[in-house]
């Protein structure tokens, strides 16, 4: 190969290797105390969920263009939880508020709009084509019940993006 | 400089690599939620008094007749600490006087109705003092249910105690019911 189909073939990997840059992160953890006057009347128990802001977790994402999967910019977000100090009887569920922001007019988003129950298995959460910023999301605990002991209870909420 | 096969492998090594190890990406989101102690205590369906009457006997040399009304319940909502203690309710006369040669007993049934957790059990005929005498004990984290027919239902008697103290007389006492740690 001459010096100038060299310098091509280069050049032709680095742009592949910039198109096929793959971007995913969230921010936001979700850290509620549950007020006390929760409950106004004695003999009463928890009788409604406790949601978080409806943009609790920003999540931004780009797709790889060309990762050996032939996807063509089409991915999936998986939803799943890690407990490190978690009461079985509280639930706990996240939903999608909003499209976020595309980052071409040709990209697509589905799913997730309605509340998915988070467990310890990956769940589908939503899916799309190309990439977004600013996917807001939400959540919600329920189970609440005065039964369970008086603490702070933490769980670990996992994006996994498939693409 | 010549492009040998070995630098065309180790060019395309990036992109072996990146279709494994970027088609899954993973980001966390730490959630915690904090559960507050509750307690609450109320009488049901409300603070009304209740009107206890020992009616004169119509026959002499009979006994008189002991008085009672159950129209109250008391409903608790509890949650307690996680390894703290239960809690318990006590029942004492805080104001007003029983009259002589009459006592003020309470029955406090078993939890009955939409409650649930580690509610207390029951007691018969204890006679009510200024002192607080634990009424339900074990309360743990609990809710018996709001108004009549949920909780425990209370009954009042009016028994004689002693009558030769006997006097007409009419009383009235305030009964605080009180929910505690242990």
């Amino acid at each position: 190969m001459n010096p100038k189909g060299r310098y091509i073939f280069i050049l032709v990997m680095l742009i592949h290797h910039i198109a096929s840059a793959q971007f995913f992160s969230t921010t936001g953890s979700w850290v509620v105390s549950v007020p006390a006057s929760t409950i106004t009347e004695a003999g009463n128990n928890y009788t409604q969920a406790i949601a978080s802001a409806t943009d609790q977790t920003i999540m931004n994402l780009v797709p790889g263009t060309n990762n050996g999967q032939n996807r063509n910019g089409i991915w999936d977000v998986y939803i799943s939880k890690e407990d490190s100090d978690w009461d079985g009887r509280l639930i706990i569920s996240a939903r999608r508020t909003g499209t976020g922001t595309p980052n071409s007019s040709n990209n697509s988003i589905i799913g997730g709009t309605t509340y998915t129950t988070v467990s310890a298995t990956p769940s589908a959460f939503f899916s799309g084509r190309g990439g977004y910023n600013n996917i807001p999301i939400q959540y919600m605990v329920s189970g609440l019940t005065v039964l369970i002991p008086v603490k702070a209870y933490t769980t670990n909420i996992t994006y996994t993006f498939l693409n | 400089m010549k492009l040998s096969i070995g630098m065309v492998l180790v060019m395309l090594l990036p992109i072996w690599g990146y279709s494994q190890t970027t088609v899954v990406a993973t980001s966390h989101a730490p959630t915690s939620i904090s559960l507050p102690v509750v307690a609450l205590l109320d009488i049901e369906p409300s603070n009304d008094a209740v009107v206890l009457t020992i009616p004169a006997t119509t026959e002499a040399g009979m006994s008189l007749s002991m008085t009672s009304n159950s129209s109250k319940w008391i409903n608790y909502t509890s949650a307690i600490l996680a390894g703290g203690s239960t809690r318990r309710i006590t029942a004492h006369v805080s104001s007003g006087s029983v009259p002589p040669g009459v006592r003020l007993l309470l029955s406090v049934s078993s939890p009955v109705g939409a409650g649930g957790g580690s509610r207390g059990g029951s007691i018969s005929n204890l006679a009510l003092t200024s002192s607080a005498q634990t009424i339900l004990s074990g309360i743990g984290g609990a809710f018996t249910g709001n108004g009549i027919n949920n909780g425990h239902q209370l009954t009042y008697t009016l028994g004689i105690s002693n009558y030769g103290s006997l006097v007409k007389a009419s009383s009235t006492l305030m009964v605080t019911y009180t929910l505690t740690d242990n």
